[in-house]
């Protein structure tokens, strides 16, 4: 705590912006809007612009005093302008006065980057010519022409931001046109002659310092320490950037071709995780990474994304842009083995942590498994097995149970390697399926998972803890998409189809209609309500009732709780068609007469059929949803991106009492291709009623998926989810009450489908710094407005933190609510805070300000504030500590309002759905 | 009469003037006619009257008014006769007289005909006649309308009502101010006379001409009923039209002229008319039950079911108690397509009554219109009243869960069963509602109950296992199964597969066979049960079931993994005809096959058994083509080229540049290493060759042929020990073939070590005999250990017992220093061991020498071997005292015998001398040692199982010579030290992998691993009669390769026959080879 004190009082922290520098290809671009200004190689990063939007510096790596031989325009140089070589990076040490490289610099390099959009210059090489040029005068002279070079710079390309590589003798010139300096290897060093990495003596890193001190002091300039020192060694690179900032520089330690993401003044906490999977068992969608993994990982707060083994696998280094990976294959027989047999231990040595689930894909040699602190059983076990040894990792949903099937043999030899399962056998051989070690993990088949009736899984081991073991997972705040400002999320959906169905009462009126008159008009939630132009539309399959229908819909979508959505115009069955398929164009959606798939017409002539004969003035659609099996291919998503819809559906979340297990619990969203499938968090009445075979009350068995998704992990919002043709059924009928008034009896924060969306974008999009005060900062905010904290992280400390509103302890976790910033910053104290803070609310927060106390009221603390929803709205304000006689109040344009204190929190009731420009005060 | 036929009776001039003269005197005599008119003599008839008036009727006939006059009074006198003669000129005329006349005759008729009457005049008949004749005979006359009533009248009395008729009629002509009376009267006689059509027309003129509605609607009303009466109901049909029309501002007339109307509509079967001219009468009545009635009848006639239907509804209404109004209304709702109310009205019949068809109607209907809740009340009323049928039970309980209340039905159930208990097939629902419903738990119990109640079966023993798999209880499930298996037969399929896929996820092999096998023999062909039988037929080692299962599926299913594994299997256990006729199947489907690694792998095995190299080299290069790193296939393509040399050595062109290509890969691809060692061999790169040939023994250290072909490459490398040693250890493992006995070793391996190995230990060791505890450190040096060579070792031991017990002055720490040689021969080896043994007391040198022979019996397994030792100052730790104190002297020859490959003998005399260290005899002695025993385990680990047995007898001084004493407590006796006698018979076994500890003296390096022993041995021992027993633990495994860390434990419980000498000890040794 003390080291965090001093750390937050040191100079770097306080003013100096902090820098990144990556030259790699692949630039994430997501993790270097963390910093306040980047350095990049330009042809890397095609669009500044990206960066820039997230409030990000961004610096076009630029060599002054070198060619480079990579470089477009190279061979078009003189080479008489050539001093001499680089030899440790290959490039050409350039005579400074001559104009034609000038010329070159300003018309070529710059005035083609400014084009581009770039406007700052990290300038490097500044003095290779002291290299080469030993001669005093000459060394003025090339001094004098790279000051003026600068100058010219200035005039050439007005308001250029030039950040010095050293250059220290050009500074008594031109300081006032540099916005920093940078200078490398204050502690640790890179030799390019021998390719590794060296200490700095004291003597060159005094000389260093002195000139960075005088740089930072006498032209107050801004000052960044570039250190080298291999990815694996992330615990010295944290300490060295600790030592540069505390002499008042700001640190980059990463890797001599600083492609990898370093430690900074902030270090980004990778919060997405690697999940590799086999594209030839049965695709992403249904691979074990993405059914089994992403969800804990989401709930961890990982993002994940998703390769083909079978295909090429990223060759930068991973470290600082990965948290880990993790594989889940099949069998060991991937076809090109060696290939991926190598990458891993590449990314071992790198240290990235490897977690690797079911098969490792391939036979483990000895060499590997001893890379792996594994040895090879020789001796085939022999029966009767028996596990010896099972700690709190196993267990999780089933016990494991002994099975010799697809048993790997291998038992941990090395110390630090920790076995969580130990079978030996009847002759003594011991074997050793779920490990974890400082490389990551392996839990192997059969004691992952469970097979039990009908295929039904359950977890063998935790895969919480075992992901957080494996691959030694920090705990970080969890961005949250189940909760906000305290509240669970609550969304209604209805797919459209049954929507002529008509219903199995007296009267048999049509299913839509019974949801109209008995649902949607009785349960003021904000519903997305879609429809399928070829059930209610005149060229559809009932042309004949589409007045009929039409009038429905119509009365539907003019209810203004309702989103509307549209649910396609035949009901594609399959959207992305199986290669040689032998079914029917007919028999992959509706049989509308003479109609033949097309794309455009599903999504884009659905929508248009919508916004023209159905939807009131005023409203379109905002929401595409998926129909059939739900697995919309790359051009079907961006088809929905570029009618700027949100898209929903997919997933099959259901966990009831009989088969409550996480592995029924599916994630968020499955990328296709760069575009985001969103997921609907909890599946629909189909499903809970035998694919509407049987028991078509068996929807309200989704109260045990909404229990079971909350407790003891909330994992999904409260999702109520439907068709039409639940109005045809009595039982269904009954059900969906039965479902929505237990949600009305919830404390929940209800949103439409297309807000959900938006957070998981936020979601996948989020990123986290950790900055050296051991403040976090995220960025990459939208719509989402939660993170979660492990209750030892302990509490969000008000009066350091930027956009943050409050707080709710609940069993699950510490909820903090954001104020809808894009930007947030977290400082955490152990003790809960005592200023009123925002404990829960039914509405999303759009504004939360807080004021300064003034000096003539100081006990009273006032909050602007606005909160936006969908229903009245109810607030909570919460204070740990409440004066006797102390007293909330809330003045908005409705007049004022009262706080009524319970539970150690005021409670403020609005008639409205919107506060308005308000203020909250309390005495 | 006609005056055309009078007779002329003068001229006429004449009789004109004659007449004009008589005429003129006539006139002028006659007196006035006047004079005549009503002269008061005429006023009362009398004679006079009446000759008076028969003279002017005589002198003026045609003065008919005195003939009237005469007749007059004749009739009033009653000269009925005469008055009728005088009138009759007269009634023969026209005109005011002839009727008057007329009417008098008419009088006088009437007069005749009741004086007739009156006098009984048989001639009725003709007066009546006559009178009739008189009668019609004036009607025809102009009268009056008094005369017109009274002829009327007199006809009515005569009975001629027809003519009264005619005379009303001629009344109401007459009588104008009356005429709608007359008319009336005479519609009446009309119909008296049966002419309705007449006397309806007649009323109906009485109805036009009547001023007062009322009785115009009197006429009106009785023209419509002489209408009907006539058969007109067509005219009066539509003169009722016309009457309703004119009295339509009449509600009276309305009201009287509907109920007739309806009945002439109705008559004419014009229901619509009628249902109209009902709905208008209905209005005047609308709470009359009998109207309504009538109108509901009149709108069923007219088949307007709506308005019937209200009607019914009405009635229901006005009679709500009565069944069959809500009978009524049913059925007319069901027939106006309103099932909703008739629904309601069977509803109410069949709760007033549900013994009638009502409840069944309500169902049917309830089931039309979706009404749950009608048809779930109907049938539960009807299981309280008389009882459900099976299907109403399933249609009830169904119906619950169709309206979202499954609880319900469960709970129906339970009442269900409770009262008729019998009812199976409502127990079974029961459990799969609760099933349906996720009360897993619940159904298990009625399941249960199931089988107390009604007995095992196959089915409910199958679900219930279901069910607790659901629960995740697959043990319980499987244990279900297995307990009804004897009774489930071949056609209970859901049973077999449940037993399969639980059996299957269980790994239970014998209940997979079984499952899988009934399903595949009895069941429509499944490639899931083929593939899993076998799997399961594999494990179970049933070759013959795999391939026929396979060769069957295939036909079936077509998929290629069926043969593939079945190729599998037959390559390794060598069913190669099976092999090729697998293949042949195969072969007609080449696509399935075409990219499949491992079928080429297969085929090319089976050419290499076939002989056909050129078709393997294709095989191996087919896989490579598909996988090019396919590690199997690169060493199958090496294999080839190994072992298919040809002349032209092209195969060797080709192996050494696969050797090149795929070296970098081989060195961390076990599979490859024993082709490279091959290769490099074939190659004749022997020194390359080698350390493959090292890398292979590693990896499979026990197979024997491969350390026996190492052995023959160090060989060939002129390695003669080292080769020498690895087909000895191959030996010692057991497997080495006939023909590959151990060679001699070669003398120039005697002499000189081609590669001397040196191994150096450091050893721990902690025992104690009785009271002493030695602790003994050890540091030692073995050049070629196990082999020709020299050793030397160092120990320094503590020393240590409680004083009482034993003295140990000068004697708690010893160094011990040894050298050792030993020699080696193809007959048997020699070692020499020389070493001292340095004490404070006294140092003690000892020395043994040991030769063993061994002698091939020629005999399969069968080894004889013979070992003489003999022995100097050898430390003895028979007792304590004599470890402590004492030595001995030994010689001992062992004969030992492998009587056949498991059985062995061995048997040892020895002669020893006892003495104390310096020199001192303290006895000497014999022992005989025996044993016999046999391997129960041949190979690693060996286990072996012995009886053994032990006499010793020895001949000991009487007392203890003075040093030994002092270090013993007083009293002792020389049998504290040594025994006289000892025997000992007891069993032992012994399980062993190698020597834990000697590990590294007696094998190669390539073939380290880890060692262990356990062994026991019970048995009795004489003299002191009593129970002994030994146990020792050994374990030894390699650390880091070329190392051994070996632990040992021993245990004794008595030992060398002394009392009270039990033995333990444990040993830490560490040995380190350096090769």
């Amino acid at each position: 705590m003390l080291l965090l004190l001093l750390l937050s009082c040191s100079p770097a922290h306080a003013k100096n912006p902090s820098v990144a520098f990556f030259y790699g290809q692949s630039t994430p671009l997501d993790l270097l809007v963390q910093f306040d200004q980047v350095v990049v190689q330009p042809e890397h990063v095609d669009d500044p612009a990206a960066l820039k939007k997230g409030g990000t510096e961004v610096f076009a790596y630029l060599s002054v005093g070198e060619a480079e031989p990579f470089r477009s325009g190279y061979n078009d140089l003189d080479k008489r302008w050539f001093l001499g070589t680089n030899h440790g990076w290959g490039s050409d040490i350039v005579d400074l006065t001559q104009p034609g490289w000038r010329e070159y610099l300003l018309e070529k390099r710059i005035a083609t980057l400014w084009a581009k959009g770039y406007r700052g210059f990290f300038l490097d090489t500044l003095d290779s010519y002291l290299a080469v040029i030993k001669n005093p005068a000459a060394q003025a002279a090339q001094t004098h022409a790279l000051a003026e070079l600068i100058r010219t710079m200035h005039q050439r390309f007005p308001g250029i931001r030039l950040l010095f590589n050293r250059g220290f003798e050009i500074l008594p010139e031109v300081a006032d046109l540099a916005v920093g300096v940078v200078a490398e290897s204050l502690f640790h060093g890179w030799s390019p002659v021998d390719k590794r990495y060296v200490p700095v003596s004291e003597q060159d890193r005094a000389w260093l310092t002195n000139r960075l001190q005088e740089a930072r002091d006498h032209y107050h300039l801004p000052v960044t320490v570039v250190d080298y020192l291999p990815p694996q060694q992330r615990d010295l690179a944290r300490q060295t950037a600790r030592q540069i900032a505390d002499l008042g520089f700001t640190p980059w330690i990463a890797n001599p071709g600083l492609d990898y993401m370093g430690v900074g003044a902030i270090e980004v906490v990778p919060r997405r995780v690697l999940l590799l999977y086999d594209g030839q068992e049965q695709g992403l969608a249904y691979s074990a990474v993405h059914r089994f993994l992403a969800l804990p990982l989401e709930h961890l707060g990982y993002a994940v994304d998703y390769r083909d083994v079978r295909n090429t696998l990223p060759e930068h280094v991973l470290t600082g842009r990965y948290a880990g990976i993790a594989t889940w294959l099949r069998d060991d027989e991937l076809p090109e083995s060696k290939r991926y047999r190598h990458w891993l231990l590449k990314q071992i040595d790198e240290g990235m942590k490897i977690a690797i689930f079911g098969h490792p894909g391939f036979s483990l040699d000895k060499t590997f498994l001893a890379r792996l602190g594994l040895a090879p059983v020789l001796t085939l076990p022999r029966a009767p097995l028996k596990i010896t040894h099972a700690d709190d990792l196993m267990g999780f949903e089933t016990q494991p149970t002994l099975q010799n099937q697809t048993l790997s043999l291998w038992y941990a030899v090395e110390p630090d390697v920790r076995p969580h399962l130990s079978i030996t056998a009847a002759n003594s051989v011991r074997i050793d399926p779920v490990i974890t070690a400082p490389w990551g993990g392996m839990a192997l088949n059969p004691y992952v998972l469970d097979t039990g009736f009908a295929d039904r899984r359950h977890w063998i081991i935790n895969p919480f803890m075992f992901l957080q073991q494996a691959l030694q997972l920090p705990t970080i705040p969890a961005p949250d998409l189940t909760t906000e400002n305290g509240q669970r999320l609550l969304m209604a959906h209805i797919d459209g189809d049954g929507f002529p169905s008509r219903a199995e009462i007296p009267g048999t009126p049509f299913a839509a209609q019974i949801v109209l008159d008995e649902i949607l008009k009785v349960y003021l939630f904000p519903t997305t309500i879609s429809i399928i132009e070829g059930e209610t539309g005149p060229a559809g399959l009932y042309p004949a009732l589409s007045p009929q229908l039409e009038t429905i819909a119509r009365e539907i979508f003019r209810l203004p709780l309702v989103e509307i959505a549209s649910h396609s115009y035949s009901h594609p069955f399959q959207w992305h068609k199986p290669q040689n398929n032998t079914m029917k164009d007919s028999e992959y959606h509706f049989n509308i007469p003479g109609y033949v798939f097309d794309l455009s017409r599903e999504i884009k002539g659905s929508v248009e059929y919508i916004n023209t004969r159905l939807a009131p003035p005023g409203k379109t659609v905002r929401v595409f949803l998926w129909s059939g099996d739900a697995l919309p291919d790359k051009d079907a998503l961006a088809m929905t991106q570029q009618l700027g819809l949100a898209n929903l559906n997919g997933g099959n979340t259901v966990m009831t009492t009989e088969h409550s297990s996480l592995t029924q619990a599916y994630p968020a969203a499955r990328p296709v291709d760069g575009l985001l499938q969103v997921y609907a968090p909890i599946t629909n009445e189909n499903i809970y009623t035998n694919l509407w075979h049987s028991s078509f009350y068996g929807y309200r068995n989704v109260l045990d998926t909404f229990h079971l998704t909350d407790t003891p992990r909330r994992l999904k919002p409260i999702s109520i989810y439907y068709h039409f043709y639940s109005g045809s059924k009595p039982a269904a009928i009954k059900a969906l009450h039965e479902v929505y008034q237990w949600a009305r009896d919830q404390e929940t924060l209800p949103i439409w489908i297309s807000e959900y969306s938006t957070r998981v974008e936020d979601f996948e999009r989020l990123t986290l710094a950790r900055r050296l005060d051991g403040h976090w900062q995220i960025r990459g905010l939208g719509a989402l407005r939660t993170l979660r904290l492990a209750p030892e992280m302990g509490w969000p400390d008000l009066a350091h933190s930027r956009g943050v509103a409050g707080v709710r302890d609940l069993p699950q976790g510490r909820y903090v609510s954001l104020s809808g910033k894009s930007s947030a910053l977290l400082s955490l104290t152990p003790q809960p805070p005592t200023t009123p803070y925002l404990q829960q609310a039914n509405a999303t927060v759009l504004y939360w300000q807080p004021e300064e106390p003034s000096s003539d009221q100081p006990s009273q603390t006032s909050i602007q504030l606005r909160l936006q929803g969908h229903v009245p709205i109810h607030v909570a304000i919460a204070a740990t500590r409440i004066a006797a006689g102390a007293a909330c109040r809330i003045i908005w344009h409705g007049g004022g309002l009262d706080g009524h204190l319970r539970d150690a929190a005021w409670h403020f009731s609005f008639p409205v759905t919107d506060t308005g420009e308000a203020r909250l005060v309390c005495h | 009469m006609s005056a055309t036929k009078r007779q002329k009776l003068a001229q006429p001039w004449v009789l004109l003037l004659i007449t004009c003269v008589i005429v003129t005197t006539l006139v002028l005599i006659f007196p006035r006619k006047s004079s005549f008119e009503s002269p008061t003599y005429l006023a009362r008839p009398d004679v006079l009257s009446i000759a008076y008036l028969r003279v002017v009727v005589r002198f003026w006939p045609d003065d008919h008014e005195a003939r009237l006059l005469l007749a007059h009074q004749l009739f009033t006198l009653g000269y009925l006769e005469e008055a009728h003669e005088t009138l009759t000129p007269l009634i023969k005329l026209r005109g005011t007289h002839a009727t008057r006349a007329r009417l008098m005759a008419l009088d006088i008729s009437l007069s005749q005909f009741r004086t007739g009457n009156d006098h009984g005049n048989d001639d009725h008949t003709a007066l009546q006649h006559a009178l009739n004749q008189a009668l019609e005979a004036v009607i025809m006359d102009h009268l009056s309308v008094t005369d017109l009533q009274r002829l009327a009248k007199l006809s009515l009395e005569l009975g001629q009502p027809g003519l009264a008729t005619t005379l009303y009629t001629r009344l109401a002509d007459t009588d104008t101010a009356h005429r709608p009376a007359w008319l009336a009267e005479a519609a009446r006689w009309a119909l008296a006379t049966r002419q309705p059509a007449q006397a309806s027309h007649l009323y109906e003129q009485a109805t036009d001409t009547a001023i007062n509605t009322k009785d115009a609607l009197t006429y009106a009303l009785l023209s419509l009923d002489a209408l009907r009466a006539a058969n007109q109901e067509a005219s009066a049909l539509q003169r009722v039209r016309v009457y309703l029309q004119r009295f339509a501002h009449s509600p009276e007339g309305i009201r009287e002229l509907l109920p007739r109307a309806l009945a002439l509509a109705l008559a004419m079967k014009e229901p619509l008319l009628a249902r109209n001219w009902g709905r208008q009468l209905l209005a005047y009545t609308p709470s009359s039950a009998e109207a309504v009635a009538r109108q509901l009848n009149l709108e069923l006639a007219a088949r307007d079911l709506p308005a019937a239907l209200q009607l019914a509804q009405r009635m229901t209404a006005l009679r709500s108690d009565d069944p069959r109004q809500h009978l009524q209304l049913a059925q007319i709702a069901e027939w106006a397509g309103h099932p909703t109310i008739a629904l309601s009205e069977w509803l109410w019949l069949a709760r007033h009554d549900p013994g009638n068809n009502a409840l069944d109607r309500a169902v049917l209907l309830g089931r039309g219109l979706h009404d749950n809740q009608a048809i779930i009340e109907m049938l539960t009323l009807r299981a309280h009243t008389k009882g459900l049928k099976h299907n109403e039970i399933i249609e009830l309980v169904n119906l619950y869960e169709h309206i979202g209340e499954p609880e319900q039905a469960t709970s129906f159930l339970r009442q269900h069963v409770t009262n008729t208990p019998r009812d199976r097939q409502a127990w079974e629902l029961l459990a799969e509602v609760q099933e349906r419903h996720n009360n897993l738990a619940d159904a298990i119990e009625v399941w249960h109950e199931i089988e107390r109640r009604f007995g095992l079966t196959v089915a409910a023993s199958t679900q219930q296992a279901k069910l607790m798999w659901r629960l995740n209880q697959p043990d319980k499930a499987l244990a279900v199964l297995r307990n009804i298996s004897h009774r489930a037969s071949v056609k209970d399929i859901a049973y077999w597969q449940l037993l399969g896929e639980l059996a299957w996820r269980q790994e239970s092999s014998a209940d997979i066979l079984l499952a899988y096998r009934t399903l595949w023999q009895n069941q429509t062909p499944d490639m899931l049960v083929a593939e899993r039988l076998m799997i399961a037929s594999r494990d179970q080692g049933n070759t013959e079931e795999v391939l026929t299962t396979a060769t069957t599926a295939w036909a079936h299913f077509r998929h290629p993994r069926l043969l593939l594994s079945a190729l599998d299997l037959a390559v390794q256990t060598a069913h190669w005809e099976d092999a090729t006729r697998l293949v042949t199947l195969a072969e007609q489907e080449p696509p399935l096959f075409a990219s499949s690694q491992n079928y080429w792998l297969l085929r090319a095995r089976l050419a290499n058994h076939d002989k056909n190299p050129q078709q393997a080299r294709s095989a191996y290069q087919q896989v490579l083509s598909i996988n090019p790193g396919n590690s199997a296939a690169r060493a199958g393509l090496l294999w080839h080229f190994i072992d298919n040399p040809t002349d032209a050595g092209k195969e060797k062109v080709d192996l050494a540049h696969y050797l090149a290509r795929w070296q970098d890969e081989a060195a961390t691809d076990e599979t490859l290493w024993s082709a490279y060692a091959a290769g490099l061999h074939a190659l004749d790169r022997l020194e390359e060759a080698l350390p493959w040939y090292e890398r292979q023994a590693h990896a499979t250290p026990r197979n024997t042929a491969w350390l026996l072909s190492y052995a023959d490459a160090l060989d060939q490398a002129n390695r003669k020990d080292a080769a020498w040693r690895l087909r000895q250890h191959a030996q010692t493992l057991g497997g080495v073939p006939k023909d590959r006995p151990l060679p001699p070793l070669p003398p120039a391996a005697m002499a000189v070590h081609t590669k001397t190995s040196i191994v150096a230990h450091l050893e721990w060791r902690a025992h104690n005999i009785g009271t002493l505890d030695i602790t003994q450190n050890n540091v030692g040096v073995a050049i070629n250990p196990g082999h020709t060579g020299l050793e030397f070792h160092v120990s320094l031991r503590d020393l240590d017992a409680h004083p009482q017990q034993l003295s140990l002055t000068n004697k708690n720490s010893e160094l011990d220093v040894a050298v050792s040689a030993t020699l080696h021969s193809p007959q048997g080896q020699t070692h020499l061991l020389l070493g001292i043994n340095q004490r404070d007391d006294h140092d003690l040198p000892y020395a043994k020498l040991t030769h063993r022979h061994t002698v091939p019996t020629g005999l399969s397994g069968s080894r004889l071997s013979a070992q003489t030792s003999l022995s100097i100052n050898e430390l003895s730790e028979e007792s304590t005292a004599l470890r402590v104190g004492g030595a001995r002297d030994r010689l001992a020859t062992t004969l030992f015998a492998n009587l056949t490959q498991r059985e062995y003998f061995s048997a040892t005399l020895s002669g020893q001398h006892y003495h104390e260290r310096k020199g001192e005899t303290l006895g000497n002695g014999y022992t005989t040692d025996m044993e016999i025993g046999t391997r129960l385990r041949l190979g690693t680990p060996e286990w072996r199982i012995r009886v053994q047995g032990s006499w010793s007898k020895n001949r000991l001084r009487n007392d203890l010579p003075p040093a030994l004493a002092a270090t013993l407590p007083s009293g002792a006796d020389i049998n504290t030290v040594l025994p006289d006698h000892y025997a000992a018979l007891g069993a032992g076994t012994t399980l062993q992998r190698d020597e834990p500890g000697a590990l590294m003296t007696t094998l190669p390096t390539s073939t380290m691993t880890h060692s262990y022993i356990a062994d026991a041995w019970v048995g009795w021992l004489w003299p002191a009669q009593h129970f002994a027993y030994n146990l020792r633990l050994g374990l030894g495994t390699s650390l880091f390769g070329r190392d051994e860390l070996s632990l040992n434990a021993v245990h004794a419980s008595s030992l060398g026959g002394v009392p009270g000498q039990a033995w333990q000890g444990l040993t830490l040794r560490y040995n380190r080879r350096f090769d």
